[in-house]
């Protein structure tokens, strides 16, 4: 538990880092706008996209740097030392990145809303869908991470390789927000489930190989 | 298993191997071509283009097959320490990457004049897109590190994690959206089509096996030699790199 705060301490750079996610959200959603036309019914009919599409941007944004600085100054090997698994090391990235990027993209969940005219009604679908969906994000992203840690461009394989990984939390979280009836939900929190479980272990063997 | 792990005796056995599998692959694809175009009748809604599908339902199989080759070699890799397994699971992709590209161009010429259309975002065509996708990542996993034990580990992880994916994008795109006839041959309580088709079928998807496995035992021999050639680099560049100072 003191190696989570610890994370979400260092990799929030003093609640910078949680404010450069608002700022991103806010201006992206804000371009939407200005590229499909200020129509409010077109762009109340693609929120669900939007909101789905700027997660999967925020998952790979933080999630380029969530081992890079602490590897290269050491404190990943220090951590080791100090005799923490690479899977709880694994474990703690995840709820940091999650932190970092999604608590801010559900508490501005209304606002983006706001700007695309999709009404407060469905605010509280999309927010729901986000909440059960982004944790599969935030355990993809950060697995991308420990696979491509000292890869060469390794931010851009790093999303060639998460992207497809990331579809079917798109398909689900898209039909969730959109639809509140459907099995969409369920199956979106399944996928957050499998995802808690799988990341975490192959990040496990993934750390050792890199921190070799 | 890890008798083969000698490179040699592997080099002896895949020389053994070659010439069975270049014969098979050449007996079975020139009946397999015979069948398809001479030996079995245009389906009765589809006309002639349904020959298409002697060459799409093998490359489709083999899409799949070979990246369930790839996980099961990386798997073997990581658990066994197989020093050629690796070398199969990085051989197959390529193989498998060309397969999926066939897939998908000829699925999409059946496409045009059965439905209508080049591309639709059909379940099983976007699963297979993905597929491509996985490939590719999954080359580029490989090309990105320059030790190569690290490569090999982080690529069969890849591997692994996107063969369990695979099964949960399937079904996933399939919730999605569906175009796609339903399978016809691997199904419960036998295959639904008829037996004038399902031999040429059948020749066409072992001439692809064969020639998948030809180019995989190709691949390792060229994967083998590579190594080889890097030691060799090494030990003859030691005595004058280990003067330069080592900024990396």
């Amino acid at each position: 538990m003191s190696l989570v705060w610890r994370d979400i301490a260092v990799l929030s750079q003093g609640g910078r880092a949680l404010a450069l996610s608002c700022f991103f959200l806010v201006l992206a959603a804000s371009l939407f706008p200005f590229a499909v036309g200020p129509d409010t019914k077109l762009l109340s009919a693609i929120a669900p996209g939007v909101h789905w599409l700027l997660a999967l941007f925020l998952a790979v944004l933080h999630g380029e740097r969530i081992f890079v600085e602490d590897e290269q100054d050491g404190s990943l090997e220090q951590l080791r030392a100090l005799g923490f698994a690479e899977g709880s090391l694994m474990f703690s990235r995840i709820v940091a990145h999650w932190v970092i990027a999604f608590a801010p993209q559900i508490a501005l969940t209304v606002v983006v809303d706001i700007f695309l005219g999709a009404g407060l009604a469905s605010a509280g679908q999309h927010m729901l869908s986000l909440l059960i969906g982004t944790p599969a994000l935030s355990c993809l992203a950060v697995l991308a991470a420990a696979l491509t840690l000292g890869a060469r461009q390794s931010s851009l394989l790093m999303i060639v390789i998460v992207f497809p990984l990331m579809i079917p939390p798109l398909i689900f979280g898209v039909s969730a927000a959109a639809d509140s009836g459907s099995a969409a939900l369920m199956l979106l929190g399944a996928s957050s489930l499998i995802s808690l479980v799988i990341a975490p272990l192959a990040g496990h063997f993934a750390l050792k190989a890199a921190l070799k | 298993m890890h008798r083969f792990a000698n490179p040699a005796r592997f080099g002896r056995l895949a020389d053994r191997v070659s010439p069975v599998l270049w014969v098979l692959f050449g007996l079975s694809l020139a009946l397999g071509l015979y069948l398809a175009f001479f030996g079995s009748p245009p389906d009765y809604q589809q006309g002639q283009s349904v020959r298409i599908m002697y060459v799409h339902v093998p490359s489709a199989m083999m899409t799949t097959g070979l990246y369930g080759f790839m996980a099961l070699a990386s798997a073997t890799a990581l658990i066994w320490r197989h020093p050629l397994a690796h070398m199969a699971a990085r051989a197959a992709a390529p193989v498998g990457t060309a397969f999926c590209l066939i897939t998908l161009a000829t699925g999409s010429l059946w496409g045009r004049p059965m439905w209508g259309t080049w591309w639709e975002w059909d379940g099983r065509m976007t699963s297979v897109l993905i597929q491509l996708f996985l490939y590719f990542g999954y080359m580029a996993m490989w090309n990105a590190f320059s030790d190569r034990a690290r490569a090999a580990n982080a690529a069969a992880i890849l591997a692994l994690v996107g063969v369990g994916n695979l099964v949960i994008i399937r079904f996933s795109v399939e919730w999605w959206n569906t175009l796609h006839q339903p399978a016809s041959i691997l199904r419960a309580g036998g295959p639904t089509i008829d037996g004038s088709m399902l031999w040429p079928l059948a020749a066409m998807v072992l001439a692809a096996s064969a020639y998948a496995g030809l180019m995989i035992l190709k691949g390792m021999k060229i994967e083998l030699k590579a190594v080889r050639l890097e030691t060799l680099m090494e030990n003859q560049a030691a005595p004058t790199t280990s003067y330069r100072l080592d900024l990396g």
